[in-house]
């Protein structure tokens, strides 16, 4: 398991009901190189509030350079930004 | 009913919520609250002083106000990080609106505590000591910091009691208790105990809580006067304190300035009392009060507090006017010699009445004030405060245009709302 924050881009649909729900996201490794990731199946969503800050949690089952990934993705909703939290495997 | 209070603070507030912030939302491994860590200003700065502390730091003897260079004397591995005040009032505000979950009364008493009525509550939530494991629980899950509650049957005692052993721990202080664990304290683990008082309890053999609940009443206020038989009350665990969901309005409204140098010249005097009072005419208009009585204090190089008041012929919240009391009182209490280092500048008997009584000597146009003191204050709501000043405030520069309070970053609105918000 890999932890430690990292920002990324996110193509991502809002639903008319206002549910979000992430598409594809990229992001920068140590190496400086490029990964484009596509999401395969949201498995759970969920709103927390750490120290008051209002996110939302995804954890989803991504595709990355011909692997599987289980990935956790966060909004942050006041910021607007995505971070990926951490990759569990 | 029996009534139910809990006292609700937050476990080393700044520092949990600056490790929590950097665990959760950053994302980072390690957890300030397990090492040797305090938030104090910047590392440079061998001023700053201690803001917070974790609980492996209070090991090395760390204390919250020494200094950081003290500390890290104390503890060379110490980690220091800077303080972030628009976390910890996000952080603030989030305590506040899960307490209101539990309960329509909830009393902020400061950035990091509350009071929670929880009378009543127990079909709701449970007996009050379950119900505040839960609370606890919610907190420490959903906002990822840890807080302690105090429970008893009035603010003073679930305040004592939520300071028991820390962090993450629920602790009851009932009447039926206070022998058993009020009693063995010093006295200055008591509400409104300091250290002056400490010590005059200590000059008639009073140490403890429960020595000072056994002592003769007539014997404290002799020695302490009122505040002496108010703490006996509290070491009997009496107290008649009212949760105020609202506020209680300012009774005065007071700003003081340490000058970046020694004021040595009338003038410069005046335009940092100038500076103070439209810092403090400014608050009043905020709030629509007037003020009936003006005081200054100051403070000379050897440290010695003077002071001195006076009745203002009307309530008043026209900064010329208070800035004209201030100067009398500034030629009546200044010496002229002594160097002055701190400067402050006070009203009360404050009043909402919108009200004024003219007055047929000084034949000045105070209606024509009030509407200057107007236009400034909307040019400084919407510009801000450096948009327009005083005219002699630009020169010799003693002071800026508006002394005292607290900086930008500081002025958070948890206690007090902040305008234009």
């Amino acid at each position: 398991m890999e932890v430690g924050s990292h920002p990324i881009q996110v193509l991502s649909l809002t639903t008319a009901d206002g549910q979000l729900q992430p598409l594809r996201f990229r992001f920068e490794d140590e190496a400086h190189q490029l990964h484009t990731v596509k999401v395969l199946e949201i498995l759970d969503t969920r709103k927390v509030s750490h120290v008051g800050i209002d996110a939302l949690t995804f954890l989803c089952r991504a595709e990355a350079d011909g692997m599987r990934h289980l990935f956790e993705l966060r909004y942050a909703i006041r910021s607007h930004r995505w971070n990926l939290a951490r990759r569990l495997y | 009913m029996e009534r139910i209070i809990f006292h609700v603070d937050v476990n080393s507030a700044f520092l949990s919520w600056s490790a929590s912030h950097r665990v959760n939302v950053l994302g980072e491994t390690l957890d300030l609250r397990t090492v040797p860590s305090v938030v104090a200003g910047e590392r440079q700065e061998r001023r700053s002083i201690i803001l917070a502390k974790s609980i492996p730091a209070k090991k090395f003897g760390v204390k919250t106000g020494e200094p950081l260079g003290m500390a890290l004397e104390k503890c060379p591995n110490l980690i220091v990080v800077p303080p972030d005040y628009e976390l910890y009032v996000t952080a603030s505000r989030a305590l506040i609106r899960v307490l209101h979950e539990f309960s329509p009364t909830v009393e902020q008493y400061s950035v990091d505590e509350a009071w929670v009525d929880m009378t009543g509550t127990r079909e709701l939530f449970g007996p009050p000591v379950l119900a505040a494991e839960m609370m606890k629980n919610r907190i420490r899950d959903e906002l990822g910091f840890t807080v302690n509650i105090g429970i008893s049957t009035n603010k003073l005692l679930a305040k004592v009691a939520s300071d028991f052993e820390k962090p993450d721990k629920v602790h009851t202080l009932f009447p039926s208790e206070i022998e058993q664990k009020l009693w063995p304290l010093p006295v200055r683990e008591l509400f409104s105990c300091g250290p002056a008082s400490e010590r005059k309890l200590r000059e008639i053999g009073i140490k403890t809580v429960g020595e000072l609940a056994a002592a003769d009443p007539a014997l404290l206020r002799r020695k302490l006067y009122k505040p002496g038989e108010v703490l006996w009350h509290f070491a009997n665990g009496r107290a008649d304190d009212k949760l105020l969901a609202v506020p209680e309005a300012n009774k005065g409204y007071g700003n003081s300035m340490t000058t970046p140098w020694d004021v040595t010249t009338a003038e410069e005097g005046r335009q940092v009392l100038l500076s103070l009072c439209e810092t403090v005419g400014m608050r009043l208009r905020r709030d629509g009060k007037r003020a009936a009585l003006a005081a200054i204090s100051l403070r000379g190089t050897d440290f010695r507090d003077v002071s001195r008041q006076k009745t203002l012929g009307s309530p008043t919240d026209v900064t010329e006017e208070l800035y004209t009391a201030a100067c009398d009182l500034f030629a009546e209490l200044w010496d002229g010699k002594t160097p002055l280092r701190q400067l402050g500048f006070r009203v009360s008997k404050v009043t909402a009445e919108g009200f004024r009584q003219y007055s047929l000597i000084d034949g000045k146009d105070y209606a024509r004030m009030e509407q200057m003191d107007a236009a400034v204050d909307r040019i400084r709501e919407k510009y801000g405060e450096d948009a327009i000043c005083r005219a002699r405030l630009l020169l010799g520069g003693v002071a800026g245009n508006m002394a005292g309070g607290l900086s930008k970053e500081r002025r958070t609105g948890v206690t007090k709302p902040v305008p234009n918000e």
